[in-house]
């Protein structure tokens, strides 16, 4: 194979062979990366996320805890969502529909849509394989964690949504809750157990908003954290089950 | 390599472009030049021979088999949650229109703790229409909940769908057990997301189901009503509901018909036997046939002998149905064949049985001698398949 011409590149060289761009006009490249850095790629006034939310451009040692893949590449893989979809529009628009709450999906032929996969393109040839992501269905008692690296973990884990503990500082929005108290406080939570509500816990954290739970949380896989690691998120959180 | 070069080039155009046409003071987008979110799927070519398509309901997929050469051509995921299970439980193809329609059941959607707390119900059920070139999704229909079976009707282009809602039944009283029946005429509409679901009341935890070949009747195995019911598709009016067996409590889960030899099999699972109906509106049983273990879904291999799977132990049995003798009775060993699902018959004569496995570890299909029943071949499939349904060239 031979090197790949960073396909942004290319096109501003063009550009310049040609006398130059107005600085009014703006390439499907830059729109997408606008769309991928903004919450511009839902329509909805629920949305908080934008793709950095979740997802890194590329990998980094040690590894992102962001709960997506890295997307350089995403253009070249096969399947995506730990091989649960084949269409990369389609894994797309499940974050859209599940995370951003976007009532309708992208086509192909949007103009958003194909913006966002000139940015995506321009970032080949990043990481071709498919990203290994995968659910933690079964959730068990985990043992206690390591309060250290447990807020160390929730800084790069947790925050970015959730802002700082205990206060929410700098989360998305005030419609996420703060940690962990808006979450031992919901009224439906009254009845449980501190046994349970470390269950919950570690549930919504597993699971995200699928698997029969809800709201806009994606779910963190056994690759993003291990098990060893959300004890110590846990630990951190003070939901000790005791 | 040809689509970067493409991309490559269509940047150059749209530089040239961009450079041509940027003298505009309002700021515009420049819309991307090349083939965005290309179809890279691999087709799987039905004319080159028979194909076998396999829903696996516990990975969501659909295993794609040269059932000639006996392998496995490809592995696709279906559905629409990336993470949940949607249960694929049944494939139907329209080859006329090149599409496959497949039920999702979702299986697990009552199951969590925390979800039936927050006041979690039921998720309804959907059919996908997917192009039976590559199985991608060209669109879908909302059903009811635990969307189950599938019959496709060539005669009228149209498709009905069976809910095996265990759950309605046992929180109801009366006709409020009945699941819906589901018509959906023409089934393409589904691929244009154009399509209208006929809803019906049909009977208590509805199973399988089959059309006569013209397409005037739909039989169907009522599990939780204990009969096979008779239904007009055109008017969905049920004509008669008839006991499924000659016990008090039968169970009946999986059925085939064979319009050409006027009977319908109906496999029951309490009494381990399968009933012979005569194919009229009011069908008269005209046999119980009694196995080892829970019938599934038997084949003909002629006008006088059936081939019956067999759960628990694992089995197949021969019966001449001019007799109602059983002629022939083999039994799997479980790493060879676990819970025998269905079998078909090829046009070529072979003999194929789906093995559903143990439900969390894949699943085959295997393929027998129909003289002897040994197993000739195996192939793998996904996890917890039932049934296959088969493109002949």
């Amino acid at each position: 194979m031979r090197a790949p011409i960073p396909a942004t590149g290319f096109g501003l060289l063009c550009c310049a062979l040609l006398g130059g761009c107005s600085a009014s006009e703006k390439t499907a490249v830059a729109r997408g990366q606008e769309l991928f850095e903004s919450k511009a790629l839902s329509p909805s006034r629920l949305n908080d996320y934008t793709c950095v939310s979740c997802h890194d451009l590329r990998a980094s040692a040690p590894p992102s805890k962001k709960p997506g893949a890295p997307l350089a590449g995403a253009t070249l893989r096969s399947r995506f969502w730990g091989g649960q979809e084949a269409d990369l529009l389609h894994a797309i628009n499940a974050c859209r529909g599940y995370f951003m709450s976007a009532s309708q999906p992208l086509t192909a032929d949007d103009t958003d849509a194909r913006a966002l996969y000139a940015y995506l393109e321009s970032l080949e040839p990043g990481d071709d394989a498919e990203q290994p992501f995968t659910i933690v269905t079964d959730i068990a008692a985990l043992p206690r964690g390591d309060v250290i690296n447990g807020l160390a973990l929730y800084a790069q884990a947790c925050s970015t949504c959730h802002g700082s503990m205990h206060d929410g500082r700098g989360r998305l929005s005030e419609r996420v809750p703060i940690l962990p108290e808006d979450t031992i406080n919901e009224p439906t939570h009254a009845d449980f157990t501190p046994r349970v509500m470390r269950l919950v816990f570690t549930e919504k954290i597993r699971h995200g908003l699928f698997l029969g739970y809800s709201g806009v949380m994606p779910p963190f896989s056994a690759e993003t954290l291990s098990d060893g690691e959300v004890s110590d998120v846990l630990e951190a959180l003070g939901v000790l089950g005791e | 390599m040809k689509r970067r070069l493409r991309s490559e080039l269509s940047l150059l155009v749209a530089g040239a472009a961009a450079a041509l046409g940027c003298s505009s003071s309002e700021p515009r987008q420049a819309d991307y030049k090349g083939v965005a979110y290309p179809n890279d799927r691999p087709s799987f070519d039905r004319r080159a021979g028979r194909i076998g398509y396999v829903a696996n309901r516990n990975d969501d997929t659909v295993s794609v088999l040269d059932l000639d050469a006996m392998k496995l051509l490809g592995t696709v995921p279906v559905g629409r949650d990336p993470v949940d299970i949607d249960g694929p439980r049944h494939v139907v193809l329209d080859t006329e229109n090149d599409l496959a329609y497949i039920a999702l059941s979702y299986p697990f959607s009552e199951q969590s703790p925390h979800a039936l707390i927050e006041g979690g119900t039921q998720r309804a059920g959907y059919v996908e229409a997917l192009d039976l070139d590559d199985l991608s999704v060209m669109g879908d229909l909302r059903v009811d909940p635990s969307a189950n079976e599938l019959a496709f009707s060539p005669s009228l282009s149209a498709l009905a769908v069976s809910h095996y809602d265990v759950f309605r039944a046992l929180s109801s009283e009366n006709d409020d057990r009945r699941a819906n029946l589901v018509l959906v005429d023409p089934a393409r509409d589904i691929a244009l997301d154009d399509a209208t679901a006929r809803r019906s009341p049909l009977c208590a935890v509805p199973a399988a189901m089959a059309f006569s070949a013209d397409g005037s009747r739909l039989f169907v195995a009522c599990t939780g009503d204990d009969a096979l019911v008779v239904v007009d598709p055109r008017t969905e009016k049920v004509l008669s509901s008839v006991k499924a067996g000659e016990f008090q409590v039968n169970k009946p889960y999986a059925l085939v018909a064979d319009s050409a030899r006027g009977r319908v099999l109906l496999s029951n699972q309490v009494t381990k036997a399968v009933s012979v109906f005569d194919m009229s509106d009011e069908p008269a049983m005209l046999a119980s046939l009694p196995v080892l273990g829970p019938p599934m879904f038997p084949v003909w291999l002629s006008d006088s002998t059936i081939a019956v799977p067999f759960q628990q132990p694992s089995g197949v049995s021969l019966f001449d149905l001019s007799t109602n003798q059983e002629l022939l009775q083999a039994l799997f060993p479980i790493e060879d064949c676990e819970n025998a699902a269905e079998l078909s018959l090829t046009s070529d004569g072979r003999l194929l049985l789906v093995c559903e496995g143990t439900h969390y570890q894949p699943g085959s299909v295997v393929e027998l001698d129909p003289a002897t029943l040994e197993i000739r071949a195996k192939v793998a499939v996904g996890v917890y398949p039932e049934r296959m349904a088969i493109s002949e060239p």
